[in-house]
């Protein structure tokens, strides 16, 4: 599996120029999204562990991409920290959770993406790329 | 010859007539005896007295003076004067005083002389003569006067005055010959008395003549029937008196008509009798059958009742006439010829405009113009319809029927205004009478409904009272001031007056009372009808649960006066809804339990696949194409610590359904025989403290303890020893082998693969611990994960 094979070329969206936060307290899963992202071309920053470790980091690093698991341990779950997020600045946050009936409230607090684990390392980038998409589009409009 | 003087005496004194002489002087010179007996005194007493004299009485001065002086004068009347004097006791008397002059040898007046006669007795006859003639003269006048009276009252008066003698008419007056209808009284006189009486009438009268004249006492007055000159009947009063001249006996009869007074008579008799019938009975249908037999024939020869239908229709209710026969016929021809609605006259009319109709005189012409047919003319003719009137029976402004009266030429009568008068009356009193009946019947009726009803309310009632009885339904009234004054059931012990007068807050808890005499002053003050269900408690009793309605109780004019109410005892039924209610709620928080705990077990299940996607994702990102079989196993036996997690899982859950930690010696039990029988030769063995693990660490513990042993398999020999350990709050996972152990360089980071990452990233994030890889002193790799005891295993182990 190489990274060419997971980047399509025919997007004009790039992984490489982007830094992403992986929200995710489980650590086979953070381990595995950290080889796939790598791979794909993407600047890991260290993960955080829950929601509010989450905010802090993203707030700190102002990554590109955010992975936002939403069952997390801590004061408030993905969605809340996804939020907080959001409110303090743009970027593209991207939610994986085991739940599949969280994406309307996702949609609502802005989240670009909602993609339903278990998570594939083949269709994982095409959604995160329709993410940055999605994204890319609400944030050029007029 | 006697003395001369003697003689004279003696015819003086033999002299009857008064003699007394006066002189010239006036002196009273002579009186005889008589003269002196006539007045009363002596001769003495009179002689030489002057005038006037003692017997001139002084109301008489006057005049007796006036008879002095004439006779002084020589003027004297012939016969005298008539005088009245006075006696001696004050009386008086009329005299005839006849003076004379007594004259001297010469010739000359020497003194007069009078004779004096007591004429009183002669004047008293003269005076009772003189009355005696004036009276015959006043009663001849009067006489004169009261014949001239009687024959001008006799010929004149209105009343008929005849006088028969031996049964034949001597005398009558005019008004008697125009009674009787003929042109004069001479044209009367010598018809016998009975040829005026109706043969009816005549063996009656002609009897009581013969009594009266046998002597019997007899009516003096009396009514019969009177023919007249054209033998037309007529009612007369007869007042009889008997009279004997020249011995002739007469009868002198005063004759009055009595038709008009008769008729009246028998119209009021007919009036009363009808409103008699009227009255007599509620069934109008029979009395006016009854009433229109009365009606005839006093006043009509046929009478017949209509009735008007609710539908406008016509129906025959009564046919009367004297003869049965034909009344029969009467209906007969009313079923053959039955009236037409729209007739312009006649009983349809009538009905319809409510205006009476009345023919005095039906002349042909109208019988020819209302005929249907010939026949029908035929049949009308028969009858010999003369008179006609209908009136219209109206009650309340509304037209019942109608009444027609038919005169034929059996009676001769024709209808006047006054016998319309008197059938309109009779109409009237039928309407009442008809009214009445149909309000009596309307009365029974709605009565009988009533009864009826009253009957079925009863029953209903008997009903209500026996279900209520047994229902446990309490109803009751109160008044304005939520006393009650009336209570059914409502008693627990039976005794419902006891809480007459009584208000909710004397037995109820007042707790209790003040919520229910809330809701009541609100039925009182807003008139809207409530429900609740409340509590009631009496006094010193347990609960009840009261399932309760309110209602405003108003009087005729809608005034509130109290309230009335019911009240159903659900204490049962409240128990058990109210156990229900827990069961439900018990049932709804196991089902959202169940919920939550479907959904975590499905999202651990994802979670699990996505950690068995994780694990199968990097090994192919590791070997791309070409995975190891001994990775693969590696895989499997990671998959089944995932399951053994479940089998916990599912067994807890047999007990608890929100599992939320599992007991690491139960991880351990369920996952070392697992390991255990995936290798030969190779002995694996454990050792454990025992505290509860959040599920999530759980199965990050166990795909741990596999990596781990899994290492020890593949990279050590001898033996395996797996131990768990708590210290404080820090757990220690150790794996121990019996192998040549870590090379001395050995260094986890430099030495990453995919299961060493593994080992480090499960430590690190799942259970927030650290990994240390090193040899034990005996020999053998030792491998020791060590990691905070959660929370909530901390807490339980407390425990």
């Amino acid at each position: 599996m190489s990274g060419t094979h997971l980047e399509p070329t025919d997007s004009a969206i790039s992984f490489a120029d982007k830094r992403v936060l992986v929200v995710e307290d489980e650590g086979i899963t953070q381990m595995q999204l950290d080889k796939v992202l790598r791979r794909a071309g993407f600047t890991v920053l260290p993960a955080a562990l829950n929601g509010e470790q989450g905010v802090e980091i993203a707030l700190r690093e102002r990554p590109d991409v955010v992975l936002m698991d939403i069952n997390m341990p801590g004061a408030y779950n993905g969605l809340e920290a996804a939020r907080r997020i959001l409110s303090e600045f743009s970027t593209c946050v991207v939610i994986l959770t085991a739940y599949a009936d969280y994406d309307k409230e996702a949609a609502e607090i802005g989240a670009s993406g909602y993609i339903v684990k278990p998570l594939d390392g083949q269709s994982l980038l095409p959604q995160l790329r329709e993410a940055l998409e999605r994204y890319d589009q609400r944030h050029s409009r007029p | 010859m006697p003395d001369e003087l003697e003689f004279r005496r003696a015819i003086a004194n033999a002299m009857t007539a008064g003699i007394a002489a006066v002189d010239c002087q006036g002196r009273q010179t002579y009186v005889n005896p008589a003269f002196c007996r006539m007045v009363g005194w002596t001769e003495e007493d009179l002689l030489g007295a002057g005038a006037p004299y003692a017997y001139w009485p002084a109301e008489e001065l006057d005049e007796i003076q006036a008879a002095f002086q004439a006779t002084l004068r020589g003027e004297v009347p012939q016969g005298g004067f008539e005088l009245t004097l006075g006696r001696a006791d004050q009386s008086r008397f009329r005299a005839l005083v006849s003076p004379a002059p007594i004259r001297d040898a010469t010739g000359d007046i020497t003194g007069w002389v009078a004779s004096v006669t007591d004429i009183t007795e002669r004047v008293r006859t003269e005076q009772a003569l003189q009355e005696e003639i004036a009276e015959r003269k006043r009663v001849a006048e009067a006489l004169r006067e009261s014949e001239l009276k009687l024959r001008s009252l006799f010929e004149n008066a209105r009343e008929a005055i005849g006088i028969a003698a031996k049964g034949k008419i001597a005398f009558v007056n005019p008004a008697f010959a125009r009674l009787f209808g003929y042109d004069s009284p001479d044209e009367m006189l010598g018809l016998r008395v009975l040829d005026n009486v109706a043969h009816a009438d005549r063996d009656r009268l002609a009897s009581m003549a013969r009594r009266r004249n046998a002597g019997e006492d007899v009516p003096y007055s009396y009514e019969y029937r009177g023919r007249r000159k054209d033998g037309t009947l007529c009612d007369l009063e007869n007042y009889v008196s008997r009279y004997e001249l020249e011995g002739e006996v007469y009868t002198v009869v005063t004759t009055r008509d009595i038709t008009a007074r008769k008729k009246k008579e028998v119209e009021r008799q007919f009036l009363t009798e009808a409103s008699a019938v009227l009255a007599s009975s509620l069934d109008y249908e029979q009395t006016l059958q009854q009433v229109a037999d009365l009606a005839v024939p006093r006043i009509a020869d046929w009478c017949g009742v209509d009735m008007l239908e609710e539908d406008g229709s016509i129906s025959q209710l009564a046919v009367a006439h004297v003869d049965p026969d034909k009344v029969k016929w009467g209906h007969e021809l009313r079923r053959r010829y039955p009236p037409d609605p729209s007739a312009e006259r006649g009983l349809p009319n009538v009905l319809r405009t409510g205006k009476p109709e009345i023919y005095s005189h039906l002349p042909d012409e109208l019988l020819v113009a209302g005929a249907r047919d010939a026949e029908h003319l035929e049949m009308m003719r028969k009858i010999g319809l003369d008179s006609l009137m209908m009136v219209p029976i109206v009650a309340r402004g509304r037209i019942l029927g109608a009444i027609t009266f038919v005169a034929t030429d059996e009676s001769g009568h024709h209808y006047t205004d006054e016998d319309l008068y008197l059938a309109e009356g009779l109409a009237a009193r039928s309407g009442i009478a008809i009214d009445n009946a149909r309000l009596y019947r309307a009365a029974q009726n709605e009565l009988a409904e009533r009864r009826r009803v009253q009957e079925a309310l009863h029953d209903s009632e008997a009903r209500f009272r026996f279900a209520l009885a047994n229902s446990g339904i309490a109803v009751y009234t109160q008044d304005r001031d939520l006393r009650y004054t009336w209570v059914y059931n409502g008693a627990s012990n039976g005794e419902d007056a006891h809480l007459y007068g009584k208000t909710d807050s004397e037995f109820l808890i007042l707790e209790d009372a003040v919520v229910l005499e809330e809701i009541k002053r609100r039925v009182l003050r807003t008139g809207n009808e409530e429900r609740y269900v409340v509590r009631a408690t009496p006094i010193g009793e347990s609960p009840l649960y009261l399932d309760t309605s309110f209602a405003p109780v108003r009087d005729r004019e809608g005034n509130i006066v109290g309230i009335t109410g019911t009240a159903n005892d659900i204490t049962e039924r409240k128990k058990a809804q109210d156990a229900l209610a827990r069961h439900q709620e018990e049932i709804e928080a196991l089902n959202a339990r169940l919920r939550r705990s479907m959904r975590e077990t499905h999202h651990r299940v994802k979670n699990n696949l996505q950690v068995i996607t994780a694990l199968v994702n990097m090994q192919q990102m590791q070997y791309e194409d070409l995975v190891p079989s001994a990775e693969l196993q590696r895989l499997t036996q990671h998959i089944q610590a995932l399951a053994s997690i479940h089998d916990l899982l599912t067994h807890q859950a047999q007990t608890d359904s929100e599992v939320s930690d599992i007991s690491v010696q139960d991880v351990l039990d369920q996952l070392m025989p697992t390991v255990q029988r995936l290798v030969d030769g190779r002995r694996i063995s454990f050792a454990t403290h025992d505290i509860r693990l959040p599920v999530r660490q759980s199965t990050a513990f166990a795909v741990l303890v596999n990596e781990l042993v899994s290492n020890a398999i593949k990279h050590g020999s001898g033996a395996i020893r797996v131990e768990f350990s708590v210290e404080g709050s820090t757990a220690a996972l150790q794996v121990l082998d019996e192998g040549p152990g870590f090379p001395v360089d050995f260094d986890p980071v430099s030495s990453a693969n995919t299961g060493l990452e593994l080992i480090g990233s499960l430590t690190r994030m799942d259970l927030r611990g650290n990994a240390r890889f090193e040899n034990c002193e005996t020999g053998g790799a030792r491998v020791v994960i060590e990691f905070p005891v959660p929370l909530l295993a901390r807490t339980r182990g407390e425990q």
